[in-house]
Order: C-alpha cells, then structure tokens, then sequence
C-alpha cells in the first residue's frame, strides 16, 4: 500500500510532467508566431527535459503508473507520444544531447511497456 | 501534507504563467534598452553566426569560456534580430587587428540597390597615432593642434572653414563654402585620357554648372558600352542624369568610335558642392573634359590612360608623363599591360611597378603630394580626393571625411570615433548607429566587418564578442497596456 505522502507526490510530479509539457507546446506555437519572443530570453530545450525527467520519476514511483486511474494513465502515456513525435519532428532545433537522451528513453519504455503488456 | 501539495500544484501551474509575463515584458522592452552578447561559445538566439564560413577559421577556444573566430578574408557579415521597432543600436567588438590600417563596421541601410552600407571606424590607425590634445564625449572626439577650445561644445557653435577643420564620422550639419569664391565663365580644358568609372567633386556659386566630355569607346570586348553621367547634389540626391548609348560598335573585332561628346549645362542650382559620376565601364575613354567650374576633384580612383596600348584604338594620344595632386593617406597603384610598367614618383620617393595586374601600396607621410606618371596606364586608387593640378584641388570632404591622413592644413578633426580601448590582450570599441534608415528584413539588420586593405596585406582580424544594445523611448505605462492588448488580440 501507498503511504499518503507518496500519493501526493506521484500527483506533483504528473502535473509538473503534463504541465512542463504543454507549457512547451504552447511556447513552441508562440515562437511560430513571433520569433524571438520565447527563444531571445528563454532556452526552450529547458522544457522537455523538465518533462522528460518528471515523466522517468513518475513511472518509477508510480510502478508504470499502477498508482494512476486509467484516465491518468492513458493520458500520461498520450502526453508523452505527442511530446517525443513533436521532439523527433522538430528535433532539428534541439540540442544533440537532449535528442540522444530522448530516443534512448523512449526505446526503454517501449520495451517495458511490451514486456509489461505481454506478461 | 495535503497543503504542501496544494501550494506546490499552485506553484507548478502559476510558473509557467510567470515566466510568460516575464518574457513578453522583456520582449516588449519597456525600460528603452535590451542588451544581447555573442562570445562564439555557442550560438546566441538574437545575434547570427559570422558569415559566409569560407572567409573564417572555426571558433577557436583561448580559455575555459574564452573563444574567437579568425577573418581570414574580408567582408563578412552577422545579422541581429530585432524584438520590437528599436531607435538606434550600439555594437561593442572585441577584437584583435594587428595589421590593417581600417578596421570598420557597416551596417546595411535602404538604398538605390541591395548592397548600401553606413560605415562606422572600430579602429582607424591614422586616426589612433595623432599625437594632439583631445577632449572626449560620450561619442565624440576632438582633437586639436593648439588648445583653442574647452569643450566640444564652444567648438561645434565656433569654429570656421578656415581654420583647418576636418570632420570624421560625425555629421555637423554645416553647409561646404569656399570663401572668397570668384565664379567666372572662362572654360577650362584638362586634356588628360581617362578610362571607365570616375566620380568627382565640383563647386558652384552663382554659376552654372557646365560641363562637356569627349568619349570614345575602344571596343575592346563584345557588346555595348553606355555612358551614364550622373549630378548629385550635397545631400547624395540624384538630380540629373544623361545617357550616351552605345556607338553601335558591337564586336570586339570593331575599331574605335570616332569622338562623341556629352554637355552638361545645368542652370539655378543651389551654390554648393556636386559629385558627378561618370558611370561606365572600361571600353569607355573619356579623352577630354571642358569645363566653366574652378574646382574638380577626383574621389578614390583615377585610371590614366595616355599610353600606348591604346594607340591601336586612338592616334592621336599624347603620351607625356601626367603628375596628379593627391591627398589620399594610402596610395595603391595598379597596371594592366607591360607598357604600364614604370617607376612613379610618389612626393620625392619613387614606386617601381614591375609587375602587371598587382596592386602596389604606397603610405604617404606628408599629404598632399604629386604624384607623377611617366608611362600613364595606371590604375590609381586611394580613400582621399585626386586632381590634375593644385589650383583645381579642393576637398569638400574636409566636413565628412572618408578616412584622416595628418596635413599642415589641418588644426582640428572631430570625429564620432574613439580610440579602442585595450582590454586583456583584446581592444574593445563601439558605435551607434540610427536604425531610421536601416534595412529591415524578417526583422533582422545585417551588418558587414570590413578592412578594406586586408585582402591584399593578408591581414587577420580576430573577433572575441559581439554586443549589441537596442535603445529606443522608455514606455509609459499606457503605452505598456496598450501594447499588451494589442499582442493579445494579435494572437485571439
């Protein structure tokens, strides 16, 4: 069993992942729109390794998200893809590390979720 | 527990919110002032990487956070990115120029074509070993023979065209006039073959300006050879201009035409300075030129052509030595065929040119001089002013002068220029350019460095930082809001 603490702390760690990650997307949009006014001031790359290190620690204390209801579950998972498609899409404008660190991970939770899935 | 966590969801949702406000203020800019700095560690998101690559070495690290990248030819360009409509900007270099005599930043402004560019000095040479006192301001200089004046101030109200005054870089807004000028309709000849592109300066009061040019085309190469002799007044405007066409010689198997002559006669004109451009190419040979001015003077080039190799193309050539009246700093003179070869008397030293097509330089100590041409066919270049004698020589760029060259005649230069600074092994200058006139493209400007001698010396520039701060009006705070609204209803 979960103790309270540990709850509370999977629900700020999948918030500061769904929110670090929509933050990017609607940055990444404002920059579309007016170069300049996210990129002249901010390092954009700084958000998805936000999502990407809360997304590890949440599977990790969440045991693959067993903690979280479906909903939460399929829409992490969802997140995620969206975030790492956009990531490989327009990695162009990332940095090489951060591209690297990003297929590794996500070749390591595929092949978690497949073993998961077929156990 | 579940308070911790409530603070902490609030915290997490309201950062983003935060760091947007934060951006959009910076964006928006309403202190007047952004500053952003390239050091070649790594790309900045506002200033662009010096191109194009092949003019460059790779950034190359000196420290642990410390790098530069080399020019190894010039020009090259950066381009920076404006957040809003911005004044002016100022652009602070580091760099190392070891060799080059003018080290300059441009800055790519709206113009007849796409290559216009307003120069600034980083490092003037010339300018830097004048041994005068100096008062400085935030942005000017003022150097003086004799201490004559306290502040810049009592000398922009004071001084007076006679007293051997030189502007550099800076405008003073002050008309040219030669006092004591006697205009007069007597029509002078200077009989001396040039060949292709010249500007010159002229001077009128009360007066018409007239001239009339003898050209001949060589036909040399295939194709047709127009002449365009353009008038532009004192503030650069175009205010006249007449097309000779081709002779309709087409081949360059065709002999050479016959004499044809342009006449320029152009009454009530404001008194004042003319450039007229004689805009050509090298097939063009203005055998003559007849004229009611007292004053003409040629700017930066002079190619002579009484020689010789061209007598296949004009009998009738006179091919005695020409001696020129020069006050350029730094002289380069160039031939094209082995008949140019020759030795030139530059004051009382003399320049072998031994070789065809290579450019010889030549540093004056005391200007003016003469410079004499035994053979002719000589391509003479030069940042200063050229006439074919001293009673014809005047130099209206005294007020806005292109580069200095210390002379008897001058007692005062005040330039928007100062010396560099030497910061750690690197010397570190500024300027500040009015963005008015700049050319915006994507909301980018675009800036050229430049050492106009460095191709030829094999010179090397190294540049550590580029710094550039953007100043327009500080915003009121209705200013602020309605901006804000307007950038939100922008997005919705």
């Amino acid at each position: 069993m979960m103790s309270d603490n540990q709850k509370y702390l999977i629900k700020i760690i999948n918030d500061l992942f769904l929110v670090s990650a929509t933050t990017f997307f609607l940055f990444y949009g404002i920059e579309g729109i007016k170069t300049g006014l996210i990129s002249n001031y901010f390092d954009l790359n700084i958000l998805p390794i936000i999502s990407v290190a809360s997304f590890i620690i949440l599977i990790k204390i969440s045991k693959n998200f067993e903690s979280l209801d479906s909903s939460g579950k399929f829409l992490n998972q969802l997140v995620f893809v969206i975030l790492f498609s956009f990531l490989i899409f327009f990695g162009l404008h990332l940095s090489i590390l951060l591209k690297i660190f990003v297929i590794i991970l996500f070749f390591i939770i595929s092949i978690q979720f497949i073993i998961k899935t077929n156990k | 527990m579940k308070f911790l966590y409530r603070i902490a969801r609030i915290l997490i949702y309201l950062t983003p919110i935060i760091i947007f406000a934060s951006l959009f203020y910076l964006d928006i800019c309403p202190s007047g002032v952004a500053t952003f700095t390239y050091t070649f560690k790594e790309d900045s998101p506002v200033i662009t990487r010096l191109f194009p690559e092949n003019r460059l070495s790779d950034p190359i690290q000196i420290s642990k956070d410390n790098y530069y990248q080399q020019i190894n030819q010039e020009p090259v360009y950066f381009e920076t990115r404006l957040s809003q409509k911005f004044d002016s900007a100022m652009i602070n270099i580091e760099f190392q120029n070891p060799e080059s005599s003018l080290f300059q930043l441009g800055l790519a402004t709206i113009g007849d074509d796409d290559w216009n560019y307003q120069f600034m000095p980083l490092d003037n040479k010339s300018v830097n070993d004048l041994n005068w006192s100096k008062i400085e301001t935030d942005n000017l200089t003022l150097w003086q023979r004799n201490d004559k004046y306290k502040t810049i101030d009592s000398f922009l109200k004071n001084f007076t065209n006679e007293e051997g005054v030189a502007i550099y870089n800076y405008d003073v807004k002050k008309e040219f006039k030669i006092s004591g000028y006697q205009s007069g309709d007597e029509i002078r000849s200077f009989d001396h073959t040039i060949r292709g592109y010249h500007n010159f300066y002229t001077y009128i009061e009360n007066e018409e300006l007239y001239f009339n040019f003898k050209v001949q085309d060589i036909n040399r190469k295939t194709g047709p050879d127009v002449l365009n002799v353009n008038v532009y007044d004192a503030e650069n405007n175009k205010i006249y201009t007449k097309r000779l066409d081709d002779d309709g010689y087409l081949s360059n198997l065709d002999p050479a035409s016959l004499p044809r002559y342009v006449t320029i006669s152009l009454g009530n004109l404001k008194d004042g300075v003319y450039r007229i451009e004689l805009d050509c190419e090298d097939e063009i040979f203005i055998r003559q030129i007849k004229t009611k001015q007292k004053y003409l003077t040629f700017i930066e080039r002079l190619y002579l052509a009484d020689n010789p190799e061209y007598s296949d193309g004009f009998v009738d050539m006179d091919f005695s030595p020409v001696s020129i009246y020069s006050s350029v700093s730094r002289i380069s003179l160039e031939t094209a065929h082995p008949a140019g070869l020759q030795e030139v008397l530059i004051g009382s030293s003399r320049l072998s040119i031994i070789e065809t097509h290579k450019k010889y330089y030549f540093d004056v100590n005391t200007s003016p001089l003469i410079i004499t041409s035994q053979k002719n066919d000589l391509k003479i270049y030069g940042n200063g002013l050229f006439a074919f004698d001293k009673d014809s020589y005047f130099n209206p760029e005294m007020f806005n002068l292109k580069n200095f060259q210390e002379s008897d005649n001058i007692n005062f230069l005040l330039a928007g220029y100062h010396e560099p600074k030497s910061v750690d092994g690197w010397l570190v200058n500024g300027q500040t350019f009015d963005l008015d006139k700049a050319q915006i493209n994507n909301r980018k400007l675009r800036w050229m460095l430049s050492s106009p001698e460095m191709n030829d010396l094999d010179g090397k520039i190294r540049i550590k930082s580029i710094k550039i701060t953007y100043f327009k009006e500080p915003m009121t705070w209705e200013e602020f809001w309605a901006k804000s609204i307007n950038f939100i209803k922008k997005f919705i």
